[in-house]
């Protein structure tokens, strides 16, 4: 018995061992991909960019900061399979995909339509649906690709950060899939523009001069077709209509004290309330907010309520108009309810919806909005005027 | 076979003459014949003859340094000769030397050759006079012993500075004066055909349960051996599962931890001649508690026991999650890491199972000439050790930073378990971890640790489970396993103990509670 367990523990063990490490993959055999750029090509065929982090070392040797920290490396291909393989033919590691957390999207390929990416998508075994996906606005991705950034290690995170702020939006494959699936609602996908900057000034140095990439707005996808973009300030009011904004600014211009005023949102709320009377659709959009005062580049004193109230007005009105222009251009330019008023049709008329589904598309611009934007102001500091003008003036009151 | 157990017999019966059941005679000179005989060519045995005030002859016999001879000429011959004028009356010696001897501690009376041999091997001084067919052995133990000393293996900041020393009855007064109770039992028997040794059964009555008295008592019976030098000979006799890395008998070096262990119910074996004490039923949790746990507020005791079972786990885990994280499943890495590690593992010609297993095998021969070796050579392999590890390896690119990293986190790891012998168990386990993850990275891992876990969940120590009170789980033994709940909360014995004793502290004397009477 005892010996048979000894055989038993031997054999188990040889079969470990036997095993070997077949499939053993150290980290320094592999090239680790942080980004991809998908272009279409005028032939048809597509091109994949890759970007390629270079490990550096973990105690920075030196100021050697002008090496650049990736490389890129572009293949064309029938289908992005196939370009990926032709990618892996241009280097001697293994392409690793696992880490990839940026795919960049050409605007050729993306109004092209995006239906055989995002099969493959589906379908690759090293795809993380947590990636971020973006559209380049106007250039190829692979150009995007190659901009450098300084103070980020993984230089593909820049596009997810930049994507973070209020004007703008940062999109997983995964939301970006699971909207477009949704009825009653649009996907946007957040959107890169590179900029040509022209070497003026004094400050016209070597750095000022190139290129770099900013951040543009949305772009907006009906059918997984790019139609077209909004900008920063569209997409900011598009956010005030569907996103929690507390953190972001809001200036305005006050004429009564004729200087600008900016306020630094603390608590925001929204919410779309419809209204479906046969055919007529009517969408009420609130928005409520609660903001401080941060900078006063007028001469009024706001501890004074009239002056808040004045200062309310403005800003409400200001939000009002905004958000009304860019749900306007999604109805009329567009025609895409990037805003998903149907879902809240949906939600609030399960009933009618059934009927409504079928012909959103063509419903959605007749829809009657109206928006109403609410911001107040409760904190203005207890700094009543600028300080240095109090020295001057003497009396505040 | 017949032949080889016969053989282990004789060997086990020992070599000494048979001196079984040989009376002392009346007559000096045929008992001297005798002693001589059996001490023949031991040139340590004194055999003193002289002769009283009466003129009686009397022999003193000896082992030169055990007895203290100051002792003994001040108090014996004085006091003896001073006493001893009427000797030649048949009941005045008697009288005599009880008079004389009684002070001196203890004596006994010998009636046979075999006893008075057995006291004269203990350190006892055996008095034979002419004419009687008796002797007295005088217990004057006088040997250097070492002081008692904080316990080198166990240092507390807060607790009782005192360790058991080598000497048996020191080490039982210990255990006596911290429990001034009748209930503290101490049961001695003698193992070692050769060595005779004092093993010492300490436990409380109705505390400890009777079944596991037993099962100790039997198993330390049942033990032929030639000699024991240390508590270690017995551990390993009497253990359910000898070749289980973990051991599943605690052992202490202090008597504050054999007395707390003991009112838990457990008991406590003490080896003469040696300043470990063995505890046992031993869990798995006793193996990460220290003494201090109980001695330090509970609030701050608890998170250290976290901070404990954290890093025992990551001195068994570490290397292997590191191999299997950077041979096999490197989407788990942050991708920031993912590229240091690779920056660092470029330069480095081995694969990493190669590299950490090669480091960890150098970290732990460093660790062991550390320790062995005389104290000042000590250090000076440690700092060679540590330069050649830590930074000549690294800067000639042998090896990747990482895996230094890794090893040095994982040795510190394994410091932080208090009792040495049962992080043995993991700085063992954690080699066979790291072939695994080798192999199968994160898939081997798992069959490791799920390898571990059976068997720990198999393994018993004298009837209790190992690990329970988590496997099988009892709620109520939890208060002292994840945390260590405070003293007014700590009502019942744990169930190991004996159930009609189950109530340790009444419950309701928390200090803020409320009923303090004022």
């Amino acid at each position: 018995m005892k010996r048979r367990n000894t055989a038993a523990a031997a054999v188990i063990a040889c079969l470990l061992m036997m095993t070997g490490c077949w499939d053993r993959k150290e980290v320094k055999d592999l090239a680790i991909v942080t980004a991809s750029g998908l272009d279409l090509n005028k032939d048809g065929t597509l091109t994949q960019s890759v970007q390629i982090v270079i490990p550096t070392p973990m105690q920075s040797s030196g100021s050697s900061s002008d090496a650049k920290s990736f490389f890129v490396i572009a293949a064309e291909g029938k289908t992005l399979a196939d370009s990926r393989q032709r990618l892996q033919e241009k280097i001697h590691l293994k392409l690793y995909y696992s880490h990839r957390r940026v795919i960049i999207i050409g605007e050729r390929m993306a109004r092209h339509g995006l239906e055989s990416v995002f099969d493959s998508f589906h379908r690759e075994m090293d795809m993380r649906m947590r990636n971020m996906v973006f559209v380049a606005k106007g250039a190829a991705a692979e150009s995007l690709l190659n901009y450098p950034v300084a103070l980020e290690a993984i230089p593909a995170d820049q596009f997810k950060n930049l994507h973070k702020q209020p004007a703008g939006r940062a999109t997983t494959i995964m939301n970006f899939d699971a909207t477009a699936a949704t009825e009653g609602i649009e996907p946007t996908m957040g959107a890169f523009e590179v900029i040509q900057k022209q070497a003026s000034g004094p400050s016209a140095s070597s750095t000022g001069a190139e290129p770099h990439i900013k951040l543009y707005g949305v772009g907006v996808f009906k059918e997984l077709k790019l139609l077209g973009f909004f900008n920063d300030e569209e997409t900011r009011a598009m956010n005030w209509a569907t996103k929690n904004m507390a953190g972001s600014f809001l200036t305005v211009y006050v004429p009564q004290g004729n200087g600008n005023v900016s306020v630094q949102i603390l608590k925001s709320k929204h919410g779309f309330h419809p209204l479906v009377k046969g055919n007529r659709i009517t969408m009420g959009v609130s928005v409520q907010s609660e903001c401080e005062l941060i900078e006063n580049g007028t001469k009024l004193d706001f501890s004074e309520p009239a002056n808040v109230k004045l200062l309310n007005a403005l800003l409400s009105s200001q939000l009002t108009q905004s958000i009304a222009a860019t749900v306007k251009k999604s109805q009329r330019l567009y025609k895409a309810d990037v805003f998903g008023f149907g879902r809240s049709v949906h939600a609030a008329y399960p009933s009618e919806w059934k009927r409504l589904s079928a012909a959103w598309a063509n419903v959605y611009p007749e829809v009657e909005v109206t928006v109403r934007a609410k911001t107040s102001v409760i904190g203005t500091g207890y700094v009543k005027l600028p300080l240095h003008r109090k020295e001057t003036k003497g009396d505040v009151e | 076979m017949r032949f080889r157990k016969h053989l282990f017999h004789g060997m086990v019966s020992g070599p000494d003459p048979d001196v079984t059941g040989i009376p002392l005679e009346p007559n000096i000179s045929k008992n001297e014949r005798m002693l001589k005989s059996v001490f023949e060519a031991c040139s340590d045995v004194v055999i003193h003859s002289a002769s009283t005030p009466g003129q009686i002859d009397m022999l003193a016999i000896y082992i030169a340094g055990l007895p203290d001879t100051k002792h003994l000429d001040e108090l014996i011959f004085n006091q003896f000769a001073s006493r001893s004028r009427d000797l030649d009356k048949p009941d005045g010696m008697e009288r005599a030397v009880q008079a004389s001897f009684i002070p001196v501690s203890m004596t006994k009376k010998v009636a046979f050759l075999s006893e008075a041999v057995d006291s004269i091997l203990r350190g006892d001084v055996v008095f034979l006079f002419d004419g009687v067919d008796y002797g007295h052995a005088v217990s004057v133990q006088g040997t250097e012993r070492r002081a008692i000393e904080e316990p080198a293996s166990e240092p507390v900041i807060r607790g009782p500075r005192e360790g058991f020393v080598e000497c048996l009855q020191i080490n039982t007064g210990l255990l006596r004066v911290r429990l001034r109770s009748a209930s503290l039992k101490i049961e001695t028997l003698s193992i070692g055909t050769l060595s005779q040794t004092e093993i010492a059964i300490a436990y409380i009555k109705d505390i400890a349960k009777d079944e596991l008295l037993h099962d100790v008592r039997h198993r330390l019976r049942r033990i032929r051996i030639d000699g024991v030098l240390e508590s270690g000979y017995i551990e390993e006799l009497i253990t359910d599962t000898p070749y289980s890395p973990f051991p599943q008998i605690q052992n202490t070096e202090r008597p504050d931890v054999v007395i707390g262990s003991l009112l838990e119910g457990k008991v406590a074996v003490i080896t003469d001649g040696s300043p470990i004490a063995l505890v046992l039923p031993m869990t798995f949790w006793t193996g990460l508690q220290a003494s201090e746990d109980y001695y330090e507020r509970s609030i701050t005791a608890t998170p250290i026991r976290w901070l404990r079972i954290l890093f025992t786990s990551v001195s068994l885990f570490l290397p292997s999650l590191y191999v299997s994280l950077v041979s096999y499943d490197h989407p788990a890495l942050p991708t920031s890491l993912l590229l240091s590690i690779a920056s660092s593992q470029r330069m480095s010609p081995f694969p990493a199972i190669i590299e950490t297993l090669l480091m960890e095998i150098t970290f732990e021969a460093l660790r062991e000439a550390g320790l062995r070796l005389p104290k000042g050579v000590g250090s000076a392999v440690t700092i060679v050790g540590g330069i050649v590890i830590g930074q000549a390896a690294v800067q000639a690119g042998f090896i990747s930073a990482p895996v230094v990293i890794v090893v040095a986190t994982t040795g510190i790891a394994s410091f932080i378990i208090p009792r040495y012998n049962f992080g043995l168990a993991f700085r063992l386990l954690r080699f066979p971890l790291l072939l695994l993850a080798g192999f199968m990275g994160f898939f081997g891992l798992m069959i490791g640790i799920i390898g571990i876990l059976i068997h720990l969940a198999s393994l018993r120590s004298f009837g209790t489970p190992y690990l329970y009170p988590l496997a099988p789980l009892s709620m109520d033994g939890l208060k002292d396993v994840f945390i260590r709940k405070a003293w007014f909360g700590m009502n019942l014995r744990p169930r190991t103990a004996a159930e009609q004793n189950g109530l340790r502290i009444p419950p309701g004397q928390r200090p803020d509670s409320g009923d303090r009477g004022d």
